[in-house]
């Protein structure tokens, strides 16, 4: 793909395009504020516990990551109608009618999302971090939540591109979201019945929308005792924290570029058409 | 790319199937001459909509090619579309955009420059009307008001073609008035104009060349004064004494080509007006008595029906 002048400027109208859609969205707003308000409540409640700025920034982060529900507010319901709304609405004609290409429009709303994303978890974090400031005074340990930030993006970018993919392949908002939501319900509350008996297995974390939660805490585990053994509760990995860390982010990777490459050929395929 | 080319559209055997052996679009070919209005006729589902979509790559054929200035249609050569300004029936805008947003992504997504995107943005909202509008939300303008949105994005980089679905259509006859006015003035400078309506007066005032789509299949094509010349009569309606009689009379003679009664008056179907003082000089040596004659031409809307009866018929 050549980089030019024209590209910015296509990549530009893209983002803009998607940007005032997700910006002007009720039930955007909502479910951020939703994440915002419940976010907020924890730190009150939980920060004077912990006495220190870091752990309340580190509560946070898992807020954002180790819990999959929050993921499925800001990723899926922010996904759900990337795609499909200007089908669903009949938009997409005229906006086809301009020199844009499938792949453009697919990986722009692509691109435009994810940033959407960063720039709510943005606000989020930057909030906690100065009311947290503000109360408890300068901390050290800042570097390990703001990795397991990262870890916490990545959680919240899966569900994001898991909804986006499937939205894109059956061009329909509000299935689209159910879909990942029942997938999600049905994959915790099995795996969950199952280790209840068995106890956890490594599989498990390989499981998608179940495994992707224990991302932002397997960094932190990596980050602080690189060959130790990963553990979690009773489940021993037996793999040094490191390479837990590199198997469950490759997997997960794999399943991104899968779940991407299905919704665009999918997508590509497809006549440009009403619903 | 020929932007001079001398057909800036042109199909060979363009077929489109929706649904398994069932033709939306049976293998047209149509050619539409540079600098000419050409309206595009045919009744609902005749397959025009398809056609206009089959020509800017939003479908895919399933069978046979599309050309614009000479470069074929596929769905990845999204540059193409830089040199045609559409319309689509009924076109619809996310309602979270103003006008002005809209044309400035679109504008971005042509590759203007921003400072002429601006001006041309400011002169197309005026053209159409809409400058009040223009920062306010799309989700609360009428049909009409999203149809000159349509008309200004259309005509946002000045491409050499026009593709235009019903333009008037959800328009008043004022808001109608202002886009015919806008396609002539496209038309005078020199550009393409194809375009779809079921307004076939409004196609006989504006359009030089016509094609008639019907069951998927192109069945009269030319130019309006051939579609008139060979498919439209004269009709003459004649109060006379003694209708029956002079029908007897009238249906002897060869340069008539129909003859009917209708109530008071005789109606006499020729091809034209000259015709005319010969009825009455033989109703007249017949001793008749003619009290009144009222010429009556047909016009493209009989010539479009006869055309298409004439096709159903043959089917």
């Amino acid at each position: 793909m050549k980089i030019d002048n024209l590209f910015i400027k296509k990549l530009k109208a893209i983002l803009l395009y998607d940007f005032y859609k997700n910006l002007r969205s009720l039930r955007i707003l909502i479910s951020f504020i939703l994440v915002f308000a419940i976010g907020l409540i924890l730190v009150y409640l939980y920060g004077d516990l912990f006495k220190k700025n870091s752990y309340v920034l580190e509560l946070s982060v898992l807020y954002l990551g180790n819990t999959n529900i929050i993921p499925l507010l800001l990723g899926s319901l922010l996904t759900m109608d990337a795609i499909s709304i200007e089908f669903e609405k009949g938009t997409f004609i005229t906006l086809f009618s301009k020199p844009i290409t499938k792949r453009f429009y697919y990986f722009g709303k692509l691109l435009s999302s994810i940033l959407y994303l960063l720039m709510e978890i943005l606000i989020f974090i930057l909030t906690v971090f100065l009311i947290s400031t503000a109360i408890f005074g300068n901390q050290s340990d800042v570097e390990i939540s703001l990795l397991m930030l990262l870890g916490s993006i990545f959680v919240i970018s899966f569900f994001a591109i898991f909804t986006f993919s499937i939205s894109s392949m059956i061009k329909n908002s509000i299935a689209s979201f159910f879909i990942t939501f029942g997938l999600w319900l049905a994959l915790d509350i099995g795996i969950g019945l199952y280790s209840y008996y068995k106890g956890f297995s490594t599989w498990m974390f390989l499981v998608p929308l179940f495994g992707e939660s224990i991302i932002p805490y397997a960094i932190k585990q990596a980050y602080l005792y690189p060959n130790s053994t990963f553990k979690y509760y009773i489940y021993n990995s037996g793999m040094t924290n490191i390479q837990f860390l590199t198997l469950i982010i490759g997997v997960n990777i794999i399943y991104i570029i899968l779940l991407l490459l299905a919704g665009y050929f999918v997508f590509l395929k497809s006549d440009i058409k009403e619903q | 790319m020929q932007l001079n080319a001398e057909y800036p559209i042109r199909t060979e055997n363009l077929s489109k199937m929706y649904v398994k052996d069932k033709y939306a679009l049976n293998n047209i070919n149509i050619k539409i001459k540079k600098g000419v209005i050409t309206g595009f006729l045919g009744p609902n589902g005749a397959g025009k909509t398809t056609t206009i979509k089959l020509l800017l790559g939003l479908l895919k054929p399933t069978s046979g090619s599309s050309y614009i200035f000479e470069e074929l249609v596929k769905t990845e050569k999204a540059w193409i579309k830089k040199y045609i300004g559409y319309l689509p029936e009924f076109p619809k805008f996310p309602g979270y955009l103003t006008p002005n947003e809209l044309l400035k992504i679109y504008g971005n997504l042509l590759g203007m420059d921003k400072r002429e995107l601006y001006a041309r943005i400011d002169e197309l909202l005026n053209i159409v009307e809409l400058e009040d509008v223009k920062n306010k939300k799309m989700k609360t303008f009428s049909k009409g008001m999203l149809q000159r949105i349509g008309i200004a994005s259309a005509l946002l980089n000045s491409p050499p073609l026009y593709i235009l679905d019903e333009p008037t259509s959800g328009l008043d006859i004022y808001g109608q008035q202002l886009i015919k006015n806008i396609i002539k003035d496209l038309n005078s400078k020199g550009n393409t104009i194809f375009m779809s309506s079921h307004l076939l007066k409004e196609v006989q005032e504006i359009c030089s060349d016509v094609i008639i789509l019907n069951k998927g299949k192109v069945i009269w094509s030319g130019t309006i004064d051939e579609l008139t010349h060979a498919n439209l009569n004269i009709n003459v309606s004649i109060s006379v004494n003694n209708i029956d009689d002079a029908i007897k009379l009238l249906k002897g003679q060869d340069f008539i080509k129909n003859i009917e009664k209708n109530g008071n008056y005789i109606n006499v179907f020729i091809e034209n007006k000259e015709m005319v003082p010969d009825i009455a000089n033989i109703l007249v040596k017949n001793n008749f008595k003619i009290y009144e004659i009222k010429i009556e031409s047909l016009n493209i809307e009989d010539a479009v029906l006869n055309i298409l009866k004439g096709d159903n018929n043959e089917n």
